[in-house]
């Protein structure tokens, strides 16, 4: 069977400053991955570079065996594609509700998207009470799970969420990660990508540790607790 | 009374021909966030548009009027094609584009010079005659004018409060990398929004050179008084442009009655810089807000 999405030898960057300098990872259908590492070594430029906000500069990117390298951004959402950025990059102006909609732009059939509504509702009972509120009035937890809850309105097979415990209460956080293990479906991959390696453990199947713009160490989630590696790059013994 | 009424229906005129022109520069500015530097010709080109091609279609002010929204749009949708897109992702985009924008304003003058020559013309597309009100003969062209731009304001306000497609537009406007994230083609967005808002600006020409006459200069005050309203109205703001457009259309008749025709443009101006001291974000502009 082939990756939802898979990526290869990633080379990308702002300007003339390279970030990623070779990164590989594999997704696999109904199993949450875990990024992590420090801040500012690439993670976020990761993301970015899959769904295609970054041009790649070589490598390659494939979902489902079918090359996206040069796709642009919105026909990678198109092919199931989700990117749930850090800071939530909510519509300001426009209502809870419109927000989750706008998520599901490209979903035509509109019964399904109130069905998926409806369900994103029932995860986060507090965004239904803020329906008609607009997205800026909202409270740091509320426009993440709203962040979230757009993510999930795509309906994509491949969900990728930058830091989603940046900042939050941990009852939240809680909340946040419940949704993402409800996300997990047999069709689904997720991507998590966290500064704080100890929020994925019960949670990822695998890990990735990116250190300077490479993947240092790759792992099951078990192995992750016994590996030096992670203490090492966290505590700065490279 | 009679005075009232007068000023009254000479201001809606005026406001209702600079809404129509400041609409759709409030909108490019908000959704791309670029200065239209030649919406002025957009204006110029529906005007030109009608004359020229209406003696082929019939003179119906209906017609001429579809003439004139299709070449604004027309125009919109070129410049966007040929000049906006090269420069979007590119740095510097907000300057770049202005004088880009000012030099194809330049450019399409002078070709509108070389077509027509400079000989003021008279726009034959217009309605004649008058009604009485309160004893006061009002043209029915101004009634025309304040009726075409209620209506196709309003069209713009349901389009983009209402619709899927206005959604889109505001989303984009809010967030364009997000929009992208959502699936949104952002750059046909743009190309949407910069054919809009070009109907607009021919809409508006035409209306503007039936009052006055056409020139391949025509284009240029407008500009600046829809270039002031956005300013008063704060950037970018699509209804703050609305609403400012027909107050400072009734304030300039007001002055122009009272004080003279020469006094009503430099208060305008007066006007702008004290809400620029005042509020620099415009009435309606809101102080940005940064949250992490």
């Amino acid at each position: 069977m082939t990756a939802p999405l898979l990526a290869r030898d990633l080379v990308s960057g702002y300007h003339a400053r390279p970030v990623l300098q070779g990164v590989s990872v594999e997704l696999v259908a109904g199993r949450i991955a875990g990024l992590i590492g420090p801040n500012g070594h690439g993670k976020t430029t990761l993301l970015r570079t899959l769904s295609g906000s970054i041009p790649l500069r070589s490598g390659k990117i494939e979902m489902n065996g079918e090359d996206v390298s040069r796709v642009p951004v919105c026909d990678r959402v198109g092919r199931g594609l989700v990117h749930i950025p850090q800071g939530d990059q909510l519509f300001g102006d426009l209502s809870v509700e419109e927000n989750l909609r706008m998520g599901a732009y490209l979903r035509d059939d509109q019964k399904a998207v109130r069905q998926t509504l409806d369900e994103v509702f029932t995860i986060f009972p507090r965004l239904a009470e803020r329906r008609r509120q607009t997205a800026s009035s909202l409270s740091g937890g509320e426009r993440r799970m709203a962040g979230i809850g757009r993510g999930l309105m795509a309906e994509g097979r491949v969900l990728m969420v930058d830091e989603p415990s940046l900042g939050l209460a941990p009852l939240v956080i809680e909340q946040i990660y419940e949704a993402l293990r409800q996300a997990v479906q047999s069709d689904r991959a997720i991507l998590v990508v966290e500064e704080n390696p100890s929020r994925l453990l019960g949670v990822a199947d695998a890990i990735y540790l990116m250190d300077a713009g490479r993947i240092v160490w790759s792992g099951s989630a078990a192995e992750t607790v016994n590996s030096s590696d992670i203490l090492a790059t966290y505590l700065g013994g490279h | 009374m009679d005075i009232l009424i007068q000023i009254l229906v000479t201001g809606l005129t005026l406001g209702a021909m600079y809404a129509l022109a400041s609409v759709g520069l409030a909108l490019i500015f908000g959704t791309l966030g670029m200065f239209n530097m030649a919406h002025g010709l957009f204006m110029t080109i529906g005007a030109y548009a009608a004359f020229s091609l209406s003696g082929y279609l019939g003179l119906v002010l209906p017609v001429g009027l579809l003439i004139a929204m299709a070449a604004g749009a027309l125009i919109g949708v070129l410049t966007h094609l040929l000049i906006v897109r090269f420069m979007l992702t590119g740095p510097n985009f907000e300057t770049n584009v202005m004088v880009a924008t000012a030099g194809l304003a330049i450019l399409l003058q002078d070709v509108l010079l070389k077509i027509f020559g400079a000989y003021p013309f008279t726009q034959p597309v217009k309605v004649e005659g008058t009604i009485r009100l309160a004893g006061v003969a009002i043209t029915l062209q101004s009634v025309v004018i304040v009726a075409v731009a209620l209506v196709l304001i309003s069209a713009i306000a349901f389009l983009l409060l209402r619709t899927r497609f206005g959604m889109t537009i505001r989303a984009t406007a809010m967030n364009r990398e997000a929009a992208e994230l959502m699936g949104v083609r952002t750059t046909r967005v743009y190309l949407q929004v910069m054919g809009l808002a070009g109907a607009l600006a021919g809409a508006a020409g035409l209306m503007i050179s039936s009052l006055t006459t056409l020139s391949p200069q025509m284009g240029g005050d407008p500009l600046l008084k829809a270039f002031v309203i956005c300013v008063v109205a704060g950037l970018g703001n699509v209804w703050g442009a609305g609403i400012c457009a027909f107050a400072l259309g009734l304030l300039e008749a007001t002055v122009q009655f009272e004080f003279g025709v020469r006094f009503g443009f430099p208060v305008m101006l007066l006007l702008v810089i004290l809400v620029l001291v005042w509020r620099p974000q415009g009435l309606f502009g809101r102080e940005r807000v940064v949250r992490l």
